[in-house]
Parts: structure tokens; sequence; C-alpha cells
């Protein structure tokens, strides 16, 4: 089991090496200038290049390859072009802020959509599961921008009880809005996958048995259907948490949430590698986490799955 | 147990279309209630005068970031940053005046080169301490200072000595002196009267070399200046505090702190100011019909003429718009202006020029006047050569911003009716800027906004002969009249003087039209009844030293 988290850990190397260089390749091949951002509009091109020569850019791309791949081995991400502040100090703010706000989302849709897909399940064809799963297929085909913005103006518009953006610290009021939107279409997504998984395992032989045998309906689901059918809901939680973690710029736009995804939308616009190439590096990382204990939940759930 | 259940399905339904219902009028709901209890606070806050203070919350679209007046060149922050940086001069709350900041006042030698600057006694940094001449010799050698990577230091680049200590020759820029405490000299090589308006600029700030040592490459996010409020709390993308500095020269501000909120939607911004925490917000054009409507917010819009004025570059060494005068004077005959303007909601004015109105020099009377008209656009076509219309399709470059590939479709009909097939080609900005640089366009879809508010900044790079190509004039006009016009204004302080030379290179313009005049923009904004005394600026800045709230 160790062995095989360390293994899984040593992975994360060389797909950060070949992160960072397709994103160097990628930064450099686009159109799109740096020392141009920071001359800002309508520069001179003599400002352009004493800003060229000063950030170094004017090196072959070679040297500026290897100098940012050492840098980054030496674990500095170095400073913004466009703030020059540290980049470190700019992810220490914004990661743990999109953490947050997806983990509030993903609690949100797994209580929820969970809960809607056991009742789905438990209530086959009928008004409830119908209803259910219209209205689970009619959610996960809003656009989110419409979505956020009909919750504003319900809520903090014409309500008055939620502020409509904006960030406070803790899981306050602030954190409503934004994690309902993006739990909307997720939990849609759960509660399909949910109800498909529980009528699969409902229609084995142990559950027959277990009711021939006079068990109550909510106990055989409790501790007879919901376990076995855990896997794919697991995984479907896993995949739509590394979804939510990457940020959703625009939902971080509408509601001015100061996450890692406008931070990096940000230093894309503006050719910031630095700061574009930190992002995503603490994102690649985080996704991968998020994957490995997924893994490892699989064999807490299910027994026979075994890690060596 | 079947009827309990019906009875609660029916119940969860009602609630569905309830809250269905609410979602419809809600909007429509609080614009009807919310002004009316408003209206009331704006009447009786015009019989006082102003209040000591409050808070006022504005917004700028993303966080600005680094306020080091060495490095700013962006949007976001010079609508902050002029609240916060000041030097030699400042522009007045409208943005259309130059005032005296902390310089008192100046003389000009008879030459016109030797700048002499008396500073005002009791005038303070954000730190407390006085401020001398000796802080404006470390201020302007700090932008000058390659190091330093400050995309403003071409505005100093005329001062003697400015070129010896960029290339490391001098460890001092001679051309700016110390004469004492009080006093400060700078040398120009040449006569410049823009520089006054260049000293107005934020980039020119000065700020205390303690500070900046102490700080080094934090120092934007730490900025200490001399403007009527200080830097407060900042929560990286989020919003940013300025408090009000009281030992501020010119008087505290009223306010005791404006927060800048950073939003990048639009309807948010509208939606925060409904929910009553913004105080203003620029209005979209989907929200345009309320605001001017409504009886409250109407009077609560905030104008700004801004020093910005759009045009179509016409690369003069290319066949055949270059070399055909009349054929660009057909194209802006053909040119639906009225239109354009119309689908901005009249928020813009058709540019007769390149001189937005506001800055010296411009003259209703001189410019050129040429209005929507097919009948002179055709005869033109004729006289130029191309009744039939001009062969082939032409490029016209831009930048890749959704909305003017919307106005681009505009032109583009209106010069198919005189036979000319324009493409729209949106480029990334880069290789956009470098077809301008080096001449390898056609046509091109352009801005300028001043980066000094004086009309030097619109004809000296677009116009004199100094700056083709890659300086700025991107047409590649020439002409020996013009170029004397724009260099003997650039060294005359006498406005009147200055007046009559611009206007001769209005009338030349008008002439030979290297460039098209589209339009000028006009920014708007709305503001919650509470706010007071506050305008936009047409160098797009938002100036709160004067403004106050009534609650």
């Amino acid at each position: 089991m160790i062995g095989y988290v360390v293994r899984r850990l040593l992975q994360f190397i060389p797909i950060l090496i070949g992160l960072v260089t397709v994103l160097f390749a990628l930064l450099n091949i686009l159109p799109g200038d740096p020392a141009r951002m920071m001359a800002g509009p309508f520069a001179n091109p003599d400002v352009v290049e004493t800003i060229r020569q000063e950030m170094g850019f004017d090196r072959p791309l070679l040297v500026q390859y290897l100098d940012n791949l050492w840098n980054l081995a030496r674990g500095e991400f170095g400073r913004s072009y466009q703030s020059r502040r540290p980049i470190l100090k700019d992810m220490l703010e914004v990661f743990p802020k999109t953490f947050q706000l997806a983990l509030a989302a993903e609690i949100t849709s797994a209580f929820i959509g969970i809960w809607l897909g056991v009742i789905a399940a438990t209530r086959r064809n009928g008004w409830a599961d119908r209803l259910i799963m219209a209205v689970a297929a009619l959610n996960l085909s809003f656009p989110l921008f419409w979505l956020a913005l009909m919750l504003q103006i319900v809520f903090a518009v014409f309500l008055r009880m939620l502020p409509p953006s904006g960030y406070g610290a803790g899981f306050d009021r602030f954190i409503i809005l934004p994690a309902f939107t993006l739990a909307l279409p997720s939990l849609g997504l759960l509660a399909r996958i949910t109800r498909a998984a529980l009528l699969e395992v409902m229609g084995e032989d142990y559950i027959r048995t277990a009711r021939a045998k006079g068990l109550k309906a909510t106990l055989i689901t409790r501790r007879h259907i919901l376990p076995n059918a855990l896997i794919p809901i697991v995984t479907t939680i896993g995949t739509d948490f590394v979804r939510l973690l990457g940020g959703i710029p625009i939902i971080e736009v509408i509601f001015s949430w100061p996450g890692i995804g406008k931070y990096a939308y940000d230093a894309l616009v503006f050719r910031d590698l630095p700061a574009l190439q930190a992002s995503v590096i603490i994102l690649a990382v985080s996704v991968s986490l998020v994957n490995l204990v997924v893994d490892l939940l699989y064999a807490f759930i299910n027994p026979r799955i075994r890690y060596v | 147990m079947k009827s309990t259940q019906r009875v609660m399905r029916l119940a969860f339904l009602l609630a569905l279309v309830a809250a269905l219902l609410l979602a419809c009028v809600a909007p429509a709901a609080t614009t009807d209630s919310a002004p009316a209890d408003d209206a009331m606070a704006a009447e009786s806050a015009e019989s006082e005068g102003p209040k000591m203070g409050g808070v006022v919350t504005g917004f700028v679209s993303s966080d600005p970031k680094n306020f080091d007046p060495a490095a700013i060149a962006g949007w976001d922050q010079g609508v902050i940053a002029p609240n916060l940086l000041e030097g030699l001069f400042r522009l007045s709350p409208d943005g259309r005046e130059i005032e005296p900041a902390v310089a008192e006042s100046f003389e000009v030698s008879d030459d016109g080169k030797t700048w002499t600057f008396n500073l005002r006694t009791g005038a303070k940094f954000h730190n407390g301490r006085d401020i001398t001449a000796d802080d404006f010799k470390y201020s302007f050698e700090r932008v000058l200072n390659p190091e330093t990577r400050s995309p403003k230091a071409w505005m100093l680049s005329i001062v003697v000595g400015a070129q010896e200590f960029q290339d490391g020759s001098a460890d001092e820029v001679s051309g700016i002196r110390v004469v004492d405490a009080q006093t400060l000299e700078i040398e120009l090589a040449e006569p410049l009267a823009p520089f006054k308006s260049m000293l107005a600029s934020i980039n020119l700030a000065v700020v205390p070399q303690e500070e900046v040592e102490k700080w080094g490459e934090d120092f934007g996010q730490n900025v200490v200046s001399a403007g009527p409020f200080t830097l407060g709390e900042w929560n990286l993308n989020q919003d940013v505090t300025l408090n009000a500095f009281e030992d501020y020269w010119n008087g505290r501000p009223y306010l005791d702190a404006v927060m800048f909120r950073f939003i990048g939607d639009e309807n948010t911004r509208i939606v925060e100011l409904d929910a009553g925490r913004l105080d203003m917000a620029w209005v979209p054009p989907a929200h345009w019909d309320r605001f001017s409507t409504d009886p409250v917010y109407k009077e609560k819009l905030g104008w700004a003429e801004t020093f910005h004025t759009d045009f179509i570059a016409v690369n003069l060494d290319n066949e055949p718009f270059g070399t055909n005068p009349k054929l660009r004077q057909a194209v802006r005959y053909a040119l639906d202006l009225d239109a354009i303007i119309a689908s901005l909601q009249g928020r813009a004015t058709v540019a007769q020029g390149l001189l937005p109105p506001g800055l010296l020099g411009f003259d209703e009377g001189m410019i050129l006047n040429y209005p929507t008209n097919l009948d002179s656009a055709k005869a033109l076509m004729a006289e130029a050569g191309f009744a039939d219309g001009v062969p082939g399709t032409f490029d016209v470059i831009l930048p890749p911003w959704g909305n003017l590939i919307k106005m681009l479709e505009i032109y583009q009909a209106n010069l198919k009716e005189i036979g000319i097939n324009i493409e729209i080609k949106p480029t990334e900005f880069g290789p956009y800027m470098e077809a301008l640089e080096t001449g390898s366009y056609d046509l091109a879809w352009m801005y300028r906004v001043t980066d000094y508010a004086d009309p030097d900044g619109f004809y000296f790079p677009l116009m004199h002969s100094d700056n083709l190509g890659a300086g700025g004039n991107y047409a590649r006009y020439a002409n020996a009249d013009v170029d004397a016009n724009i260099a003997a204004a650039r060294a005359t302080v006498d406005d009147a003087e200055r007046t009559t030379l611009y206007q001769a290179v209005d009338a030349q313009f008008a002439a030979d039209l290297p460039y098209i005049p589209l339009t000028h923009n006009i920014y708007v904004d709305v503001s919650t009844p509470r706010v007071q005394n506050y305008v936009p600026s047409p160098m797009d800045t938002h100036m709160f030293h004067r403004v106050w709230v009534e609650e």
C-alpha cells in the first residue's frame, strides 16, 4: 500500500516536467508577448525592447526553458510579470479559496445528489422518480452563467438574503450562491449515476434474499444496496471534484470569487508564464492527489480491491 | 397515506410555480420600489454642503496588482492610482485641467528649456515625511533607470543627461538639479510644452527612497506617495481599500475611505448595485434603458467624453487607399457613423478629426466635416478613378475584441454600397502591433488615448515624420509643413499660439486624411444616490478627493 502511494507520487515528476514543457512551448508559439503587455498598448518598440532585455526574453529559448526548469526544480516559482509579486504568495492566497468553493459545492452536490438518486431508485418509475430525473436532465443543460444571474437576482436583489458576489472568510454567506450554482449540474449527474448504480444492485439475488427474510426497506437500502453501489458514485464525485478544482473561471468571475481559475485566466491573457505555470502545477498536483485518494478509497469500499 | 402524499406533491408543485413566478417578477419589483425611497434622499442631499466621513465602494474590472508609478501601464491601475499617487502636477477632478500639486508654482526660462519648480512647504509623503526636491530627483532617475523597467521612461528622455544616465555613462541625470530643498530645476534638451501634462501623469509621481528600498520588489503592493489617499487593506483578486490621508496638502478627503472591488462581470456589478453593496457601476448596454429612464438614476449618471479616438489607419505606402486621398475621403463619406453611435446607445460622438473635444486646439469650426452622404462618396469615387468600385478585397486588421467586430460589420456594409470590399481580420494583439509597426497592412482599425492631456499626445506620434512606422506614425504620413507646425507647437508654451498651429495641422489632416476618424467614446457610469460630487474623467480616472456621501 505504502509502496503503491510512493510510486504514484513519483509518477507526478514526469507529468509535471511534461506539463511545464508543453506550457512553455505553447506560450512561445501562441501570438502575444509579455514585454508588450508590460509596456502597455501602442507603446514605442524601444520601450518594449528595453523591457524584453531586462526580463531576459531576448535570450535563446532553450536557455530560457532550462533556466525556468532549474528554478522550478529548486522550488522557486519566481515573480509574476504582471504584479512583480512572488507567485508562491499569490498561490497560497488563491488556491485555498478555490479549494474551499469546490469542497462546498461538492459536499452540497453529494448530499443532495445521492439523496435524490436514492429516492428515484427506490420509487422507480413512480411520480418522484420521473420528476427527479427530469429536473436532473434539465439542470445538466442549464448554462451556468444564466443560472448564476437568476440566483443573484432572486436571492440578492429581490429577497436580499445573500450577497450577490464577493468573498468572505470561512464557509459563510458569500459561498452559498457560487457553491450552489456549481453544485446544481453536478448533483443532477450524481442523482442519475446513483439511481443507475442502485437499480443494478437492487436486481441482485442477495437483495431479494434480504427482502424475502423480511428486512425493512430502509434498512436494505442503507445496509445492503448503498455500500455495494458506492464505487461508481465515488468515481463520479472524484471526477466532478477535479472539474471544480479547475476553478471554473466563469463562476469565479461572475461571483467575484478570488480563486485560482480567474488568476490563471488573467495570467494567460497577460502571457504571464511564471504565474500561469505555477497555477497549472498546483492544479495538476491537486488533481493527481484527488485521483490517488479516490483510488485508495476503492480499497476501503470494496475489500477485494488491493494495492501492492 | 395515499392522500397525504398527494397533498404533499401538490404543495411541492405549487411551491415550484411560486418560485418561478417570483423569479420573473423580481427585477421589475426592485426597480419600482428601491429608487422611490432613494429619491427623497437625493433631494435632501442637494441642499446641504459636503460632509466628512463615510465610505464609497467603487469598482475596477480586475486586480490592478501593482501601484508602483514606475510600473503602471494598465487601465485598472490608472483608474485608481491618481487617488494614491501625486507628483509636481495633478489633473483636476473632472480630468480636464492640469493643476499644481506638490509644485506650488513654476517658471519656464525664455528659451523654454529650463523649468524651475517651487515646491509647496508642508507637502508630505504618506509616511509623514516632508517632500523635498531630492525626492523628485530620486523618483525621476528611478523611472529612467533601465533596471526599473518602467514603460513610461520615455516621458523623461528629453531631459538633458537622460541618455547618458540610461546607458550607464553617468550616475546621475545632469539635467535634474536640486537647487535647494524646496526648489527643483529641470533642463530639457529642447523646449517641450506638453512636458507639463507629462509631469501630471501618475507615472511621474514622487516616491520616498527609504520606502522603495525598504520594500524592494514589493513596493508596488505597499506604495507610499503623496496623493489624497493612502493604500490600505488589499485582498488579492478581491478588493483594495484606500484611506483618507490626513496630511494631504490640499486638505484631507471628505471620505474616510474608498473601497474598489474587483468585479469583472458587468451584470454582477449591476446586481451588486441593486443589492446596495456597490456605489457605482459602468452602465452595460443591456441596462441602458433602465438607468437612463429611471427618475432617480438618470440624475446619477456620470458622463465623460473621453480623450479617446477610434479611427482607421491607412498604410500610405500601399495602393490604392494609401496613394489616393480622394478614395479615403470617399470612405469617410460612406461610413454611417450615426448608425454606429445609435448602436452604442448614443454613447459616442462622431470624430471630425484626431483630436477629441476638450483638448487644446479642438475647434468645431476648423475641422473636417464629412457628413454621411452616399452621393458625395460616389462622386469622390468617380473622381478618384474608381467609378465602378475598387477591384479586390482589402483586409482591415483589428485587435480580437468581440464588440468591435460587430461595428466593423456595419462599416463593411457601408463600404460595399460604394463598391469597396473589406474583410474583417481580428488579429492577436502582438501580431497586430507588428503589422502596424512594420507596415505590412492596408487598413487597420485603431484607437488612441493620450498618455497625457495634450493634443501633442495625438499629433506627435501619429502625424510627425520622426515617428514614421514603429514610433506611432503607422500611416507613414510625412508632410514638411505638418512636421514644422507640430514641432513649433511642442516648443511653444503660449496656448493661443499653439491653438493656431494645431488648427493648421488639422486643416492639412482634413485634406490628406491619413487616418479616417470614426468616433470618440463617451464613458457613462451610474452611482447610488448617496454619492455626491462624483464625476468620471475623460482620462479614465475616478477621483475621490472631493466626493462625499449623504445618507
